[in-house]
């Protein structure tokens, strides 16, 4: 080493530049590097993501199962953080290393991922179809140019806008601890009612307002709920999927949403809301709320599995009814259930693939979903028959009884799906805008929402040009639906007229 | 304060107060630094509750059962035991490439005169300020046109092969102080380039080190985009960091797993920073003189 | 040809010179040591550093999702769009306002905390170091939902501590007038170990017999203080308030899990609006993403430029008087 001359220089240098060429040269892209030999329909290894963690065990069990009876056949499965998700999904699409089978949480609508051509059509048996039920299985949402893509497993009869109470504080401060409020005004004296009763400890109302999503859910049920007529492109429908049935216009400053805004500003007013909601999450709020820091709190039926599981001693102590109306009749609708598991195309096991999914349309499955709590499955029915709390057969009856099916564009004409993918973002969303009325950055409601209906509407219109002029048809006539009753459900038979 | 070790003691008064004022700095230090990590009793006396105590108790900081189940949850049926292996593996692979890396390019940077230095100083700058989120994308191409996707060694790379700038700049300042007669010595003793860096400079650079090295072993323990995406195909190669995910679900979060998780990745960065903490109290200044 | 004749040491080339009629090969094989040990550097960081950035500049230039093969060159348009948004120039707001408050706080916090922890005959001082380190390695995840806990406004314990000395309680996160505030006290606490260490390491570099001489002097404390240790830490503190602004111009892991940019983007900060465009919005634009990426490294830049220049000066006249 001392004396290193120049012919042990060059070994040395030239061993590193060898190594780094037949690096270079021996490995190949990863992502090409395909199982060869693995025939299409055998069964075999598949990776599967998804966000339902309160679904977790009834899905192992259910692979497990599949794989006993399947030799060879087995799963990886992942359950994400739905916040992290979407960019993880994102960065494995980048790098050709998307999951056997997942659900769509890149935000794009179904259809993109069908043109892109990253998904394969789902091996569906007559058994699974009769199951599911052909009036759900719908073009644009799961049936692509007549191919099955992907299927519904929760029901549209749902919503994420039930009342959840406290019975003991509702009693106390003077409400009814079995029915809980039913009006707007009951729901805002009872809330004030609770903050005074629990003297700094205890709130009237807490929400988790970080993740905007999700009061942009509340704020469109409360608005169905206080007489709006929407069509929703899907269930649970992101703004722009939301517009007026009749004229297929963004109307989101017309006074039954202007009102819902008032409505819960007037519980902040009252300071009836848990101070930090708008920096608590969802999952933090439910927590506090379950653990004593609020009498009420808006949520969907999956509340009460998450309490089975983490707070047993609030099930007992908590009541539900359907979401605050302006008179107490709650009459309210939702979009068509989308599909939830998509097959990636390239999939090196199609076959395993949808060989799992068949088992999960069949009402087995739909019984452990049931069991679970989570989303109610399509078939209602199973629920009542489960061995579930009182709490969560309420929330799902409760909406059985008060959520009828809304039209859906989409449904209408799939290339509305194309016109929503085409929309850029317009910012303060939906869902920002609640954040900061109810925050106090905004003191001019009406304005701001009317500002964000006309982009919304500017951007939309922009959007149909650039879809049409690529070829595919679609107007703003797609959006208008003359014929719809409000309280009826728009199934597949009132399209084909 | 530091010079107050400087003065040596005239008379046993002075020394007496001396002792007070330093009893008293203790304290007053101490109560801050309980203040400081009272966060993290929090964290490890959640990771002992069960969900319901953690909500319902508020501050108290003593669980009404110790839940030490948690533990084995997160050990056993989250994975942990394998991500921690994982991570310590990655982790030191890391700090090893990223020291040998910027303590190389640092010596001859901070000594040596040659042809391209500039640029070389210039890129290293230039590529400082530029948002490293953004980065992954192209790293996640060139790792998969190399092969390397979803392997350890591609992982290890995408961590440490890029950035620490700052690394090398360390290192290129300390190198540029040292004296030439150090330099003469070891050549007398018939030292070349290789052994001079080798056996004299790097161990030299010992507190340099040890704070790359801290520096390092935090940033790398903590990525989290990363090993996501080399991992995506082979959950079992992920990391702890990347593992904590499993804690937190749609409509709920494991808080107590999540905090016993949290407090099991403490311990590995934790050992380091007390292994190496005197580097950066019992360095340099007498290395150089001797 | 020994090693040792090719050998070029800086002070020794600065004595000497390159001859003229060096050519470049020449020059190149002599020095091949020092190319040698540059390798790695060039190799590793070439290609998992600089081609990083020069894809970002090339993605900054195209209307691309993100997703799938449609890209369309689009020149200058997504700088464009950048200077026409109001939420880009809000979220660079927001960053320069953390820099301006939470570097001068940390490093010099730090360098007082350094001082006290740099006694080695400090009972218990290796403990008490840990423990100001300990919140730099805690996982984020955790510290978003301790810190809920922390600035609870119905029964924290600050603002159980505010009530007893009777004031109202302050709703620190969910306020948007505090909630930037309480980012910067937790991003503070969080990484002041860090820089606590930076400047450990930095007082190993004030040699003792700088000391021995002063007291042979007859220095007292505050003079040895005054006359010695702080001019010998005046370089660092450049260095070290550098690596502090730009480690905060990314800031990124703390806002997302403590506030996700809220509340009303009160604490969006850059990096924060930069992940929301390329990967949580329903419509990722990667080609914007990047372009704001582009425009904060040169703010950065520029930052840094404007605080090198102004310390140059500072220091040059203080070499005058």
């Amino acid at each position: 080493m001392v004396n290193l001359d120049r012919r042990q220089f060059i070994v040395a240098g030239g061993l590193g530049a060898g190594a780094l060429a037949l690096m270079l040269a021996g490995c190949s892209r990863t992502s090409a590097q395909k199982p060869s030999s693995a025939p299409a329909t055998a069964a075999g290894a598949i990776s599967w993501w998804d966000q339902f963690q309160p679904l977790q065990k009834l899905e192992e069990s259910t692979f497990a199962a599949y794989g006993k009876a399947h030799s060879g056949a087995s799963v990886k499965h992942t359950v994400y953080d739905p916040n992290n998700m979407g960019s993880a999904l994102q960065l494995a699409q980048q790098s050709n290393q998307l999951p056997d089978v997942f659900t769509n949480v890149f935000g794009v609508p179904d259809m993109v991922l069908v043109q892109r051509k990253w998904v394969a059509p789902i091996d569906l048996t007559a058994a699974s179809k009769r199951m599911i039920g052909s009036d759900f299985l719908l073009p644009g949402l799961h049936v692509f140019d007549g191919k099955i893509f992907s299927f519904p497993m929760f029901s549209f009869r749902q919503h994420s806008t039930l009342t959840y109470f406290d019975k003991d504080a509702v009693e106390k401060a003077g409400g009814d601890p079995e029915k809980g409020p039913a009006t707007w005004d009951e729901f805002r004296s009872l809330a004030h009612g609770i903050t005074k009763a629990g003297g700094g400890d205890m709130y009237g109302w807490i929400e988790g307002l970080t993740l905007t999503d999700r009061i942009r859910a509340h704020i469109v049920d409360l608005a169905i709920g206080a007489g709006a007529e929407l069509s929703l492109v899907s269930n649970s429908a992101d703004s722009p999927g939301v517009a007026d049935v009749k004229t297929g216009d963004y109307v989101f400053d017309s006074s039954p949403f202007v009102d819902s805004f008032e409505f819960l500003k007037s519980l902040v007013k009252d300071g009836s809301m848990f101070p930090s909601s708008t920096s608590l999450d969802v999952r933090t709020a439910r927590a506090r709320w379950a653990a004593g820091s609020s009498g009420l709190f808006l949520d969907g039926s999956w509340n009460v599995g998450v309490l089975k599981t983490q707070f047993a001693d609030s099930v007992a102590k908590s009541g539900v009814t359907n979401l605050p109306t302006p008179e107490g009749k709650a009459k309210i609708s939702n979009g068509p259930a989308g599909g939830v598991f998509w097959i990636s195309a390239e999939s090196a096991n199609p076959g395993t693939a949808s060989g799992i999914l068949n088992t999960f349309a069949t009402p087995e499955y739909a019984r452990g979903l049931a069991e679970n709590m989570d989303q109610p499955p399509s078939d209602l029915d199973v629920v009542k028959k489960a061995d579930v709390p009182a709490l969560y057969k309420q929330s799902v009856s409760l909406m059985a009884d008060s959520v009828t099916l809304a039209p859906s564009a989409i449904v209408k004409n799939p290339n509305v799906a194309a016109v929503l993918a085409e929309m850029q973002q317009i910012r303060p969303t939906l869902g920002e805008i609640a954040q900061g009325y109810l925050g106090g950055n905004i003191s001019n409601i009406k304005s701001a929402l009317t500002d964000y209906s006309s982009k919304l509407s500017t951007e939309r219109d922009r959007a149909i040009k650039a879809v049409s002029s690529k070829g595919s048809k679609t107007s703003l006539n797609d959006w208008v639906f003359k014929d719809y009753k409000a309280g009826t459900d728009y199934d597949a038979s009132k399209y084909k007229s | 304060m530091t010079v107050a070790r400087l003065g040596t003691p005239r008379n046993h008064k002075t020394q007496g107060r001396r002792r007070t004022l330093i009893w008293v700095q203790v304290v007053l230090l101490a109560v801050v630094a309980i203040i400081w990590i009272y966060p993290l009793l929090w964290t490890f006396s959640a990771s002992l509750k069960d969900t319901q105590d953690i909500f319902s108790s508020g501050l108290n900081l003593i669980p009404q059962i110790f839940h030490w189940d948690n533990y084995a949850r997160a050990w056993n049926q989250a994975g942990f035991s394998q991500y921690m292996l994982n991570s310590v593996v990655v982790t030191l692979s890391s700090v090893a490439v990223v020291v040998m890396r910027c303590a190389t390019a640092g010596y001859v940077l901070g000594r040596y005169r040659f042809y391209g230095k500039k640029v070389v100083f210039a890129v290293l700058l230039g590529t400082m300020f530029i948002p490293t989120g953004l980065s992954i994308i192209p790293i996640v191409e060139l790792s998969d046109l190399l092969g390397l996707l979803n392997t350890q060694v591609g992982l290890i790379l995408a961590l440490s092969a890029g950035g620490n700038v700052a690394a090398v700049l360390l290192y290129a300042g300390f190198y540029a102080q040292i004296p030439k007669e150090l330099e003469d010595a070891a050549m007398v003793d018939g030292a070349g380039f290789f052994r001079t860096f080798f056996s004299v400079m790097l161990p030299l650079s010992g507190p340099i080190t040890a704070t790359v090295t801290v520096v390092t072993f935090v940033a790398t323990w903590s990525n989290f985009f990363v090993p996501l995406v080399f991992t995506f195909s082979d959950p079992s190669k992920r990391t702890l960091a990347v593992g904590m995910l499993a804690f937190q679900g749609t409509n709920s979060t494991d808080w107590s797993g999540l905090a016993a998780g949290a407090t099991m990745s403490l311990i590995p960065v934790l050992l380091v920073f007390i292994l190496l903490q005197r580097y950066f109290v019992e360095g340099i200044a007498g290395a150089v003189k001797s | 040809m020994t090693v040792q004749a090719s050998l070029t040491p800086a002070a020794r080339a600065s004595a000497s010179g390159p001859k003229p009629q060096d050519r470049l090969g020449k020059k190149i094989w002599r020095d091949r040591w020092v190319y040698l040990f540059l390798l790695p550097t060039v190799v590793l960081f070439g290609a998992y550093s600089v081609w990083p950035t020069i894809s970002s500049l090339y993605y900054s230039l195209l209307d691309w999702t993100g997703l799938g093969q449609a890209r369309p060159f689009v020149g200058l348009a997504n700088y464009g769009q950048a200077f026409g948004d109001p939420l880009f120039w809000k979220s660079l707001g927001v960053t320069m306002l953390i820099i301006i408050v939470t570097v001068p706080v940390r490093v010099f916090l730090a360098l007082v905390l350094a001082l006290f922890l740099n006694n080695p005959r400090l009972p218990f001082v290796r403990l008490l170091r840990t423990a100001f380190f300990v919140p730099v390695v805690a996982t984020t995840a955790i510290i978003g939902i301790v810190m809920n806990f922390i600035f609870d406004p119905a029964g924290g314990p600050v603002n159980s501590m505010l009530a007893s000395l009777g004031v109202q309680p302050i709703d620190f996160l969910g306020s948007s007038s505090t909630a930037l505030w309480t980012v910067m006290g937790v991003h503070v606490w969080k990484w002041l170990g860090l820089t606590l260490m930076y400047w450990l390491a930095a007082l190993q570099t004030v040699p003792n017999d700088l000391y021995e001489a002063a007291q042979i002097d007859g220095a007292g404390k505050r003079q040895t203080f005054f006359g010695i240790t702080i001019p010998m830490l005046a370089p660092f503190i450049v260095i070290i308030s550098l690596l502090t602004v730009v480690e905060t111009m990314q800031i990124f892991d703390l806002v997302q899990t403590m506030t996700g940019g809220g509340p009303f983007f009160s604490t969006l900060v850059t990096e924060v609006y930069i992940y929301q465009q390329a990967f949580a919005t329903p419509h990722p634009e990667y080609g914007y993403a990047s372009a704001m990426g582009v425009l904060l490294g040169i703010v950065t830049m520029l930052i840094v430029g404007t605080y090198l220049l102004l310390s140059r000066i500072a220091s040059k006249r203080k070499a005058i008087q």
